[in-house]
């Protein structure tokens, strides 16, 4: 049976070799998710997580309770946020020290300052990476949503997406999986985060045409729950009715300012 | 004053699903006591919420960012 909740000491496997990391953060109720990906001896961690040392010190612990860390050989950050990227200086003591660093080519320029030890590689959209016994990743990017240079990373073994903050939510409890109350979780997260309808349509409409053409299976979120296959038609559907930007009509509003819709 | 027992239920409707565990939801409903509204265990209104008492409870999540952005959400349909 697969597990339903996560705690502070073990890596939960919630696919053929792929990790949830996840550290809750109950104050903000607000949880960061990084995922270990093993696949023939070599290892792949994807949005590697704050640099807090009560987040930090979790993500190590549970990347030694699956594997030495030494195997890592690559370290993907989806965006440059600090939630998920200002751990990488501090994973690169304990990875294997000739890893690479990847990263959308347009936050490249933002993440060069958390002072990682190599350059970032550059991804543009339909890049891929090949670790392992052939395992690959496939990236695209979902720009402005919520930043210019964003993605998300396609596993085509497990059909598997890495959504980033796409299909985040805000939840202050330990499960994994979106339950009754996520479509509400999550839309307060996105909507208050993402200002661009246009940027959110494409995303989803980038992440439909993935799905017919390859299959997902199951999309796993940097932050809040993953989402099975059998309720991403259901989140799809709810991605397309947010209203997001919120905050810009409210202080238009505040001061008289009209706004031309052009969103 | 002002009847604002459906922006409560709305505010509650939101909050509610972010506040799941213990210690959140026993803030919350502590919040939401100290303006004066009744609720029953489900964070329904028992009664009539005004106007006065609504702006408590949004000033009250304050404490809490993710709070104060899903309030401000919900308020935007109330203002």
């Amino acid at each position: 049976m697969n597990p339903e909740t996560y705690d502070h000491e073990h890596a939960v496997e919630i696919a053929p070799g792929i990790y949830h990391l996840g550290v809750q953060d109950e104050e903000n109720v607000w949880a960061n998710v990084p995922y270990l990906i093993v696949d023939g001896g070599e290892a792949v961690v994807i949005d590697p997580g704050s640099a807090k040392p009560e987040f930090f010190e979790v993500v190590l612990r549970k990347i030694r309770s699956v594997i030495d860390p030494r195997i890592i050989k690559h370290v993907i950050v989806q965006h440059q946020d600090p939630d998920l990227a200002a751990a990488v200086p501090l994973l690169e003591a304990y990875i294997d020290p000739d890893y690479k660093l990847y990263c959308p080519l347009e936050a490249r320029i933002l993440i060069q300052h958390y002072s990682a030890r190599p350059a970032p590689t550059p991804l543009d959209d339909g890049d891929t990476l090949v670790f392992g016994d052939g395992r690959t990743f496939v990236f695209a990017m979902t720009p402005y949503c919520h930043f210019v240079g964003s993605m998300v990373t396609y596993d085509l073994q497990t059909k598997t997406v890495f959504s980033s903050d796409a299909f985040g939510g805000f939840t202050d409890d330990n499960g994994l999986w979106a339950g009754e109350d996520y479509p509400i979780q999550m839309s307060v997260f996105l909507g208050e985060y993402l200002g661009s309808k246009r940027a959110l349509e494409y995303a989803l409409k980038r992440l439909e045409l993935l799905d017919q053409t390859h299959g997902i299976d199951r999309i796993c979120p940097q932050h809040g729950r993953m989402i099975p296959k059998e309720a991403i038609p259901a989140y799809l559907a709810a991605g397309h009715a947010l209203e997001v930007g919120g905050q810009v009509d409210t202080l238009a509003r505040k001061y008289g300012i009209v706004l031309k819709e052009v969103d | 004053m002002a009847d604002a027992t459906a922006g409560f239920r709305e505010l509650m409707a939101t909050l509610g699903p972010l506040a799941k565990t213990g210690a959140s939801r026993e803030l919350l409903v502590e919040m939401v006591t100290a303006s004066g509204v009744r609720v029953d265990a489900d964070l329904n209104p028992v009664g009539r919420v005004t106007s006065e008492q609504l702006l408590k409870v949004v000033e009250g999540v304050d404490v809490k960012a993710v709070w104060k952005l899903a309030a401000r959400r919900v308020m935007r349909q109330y203002a």
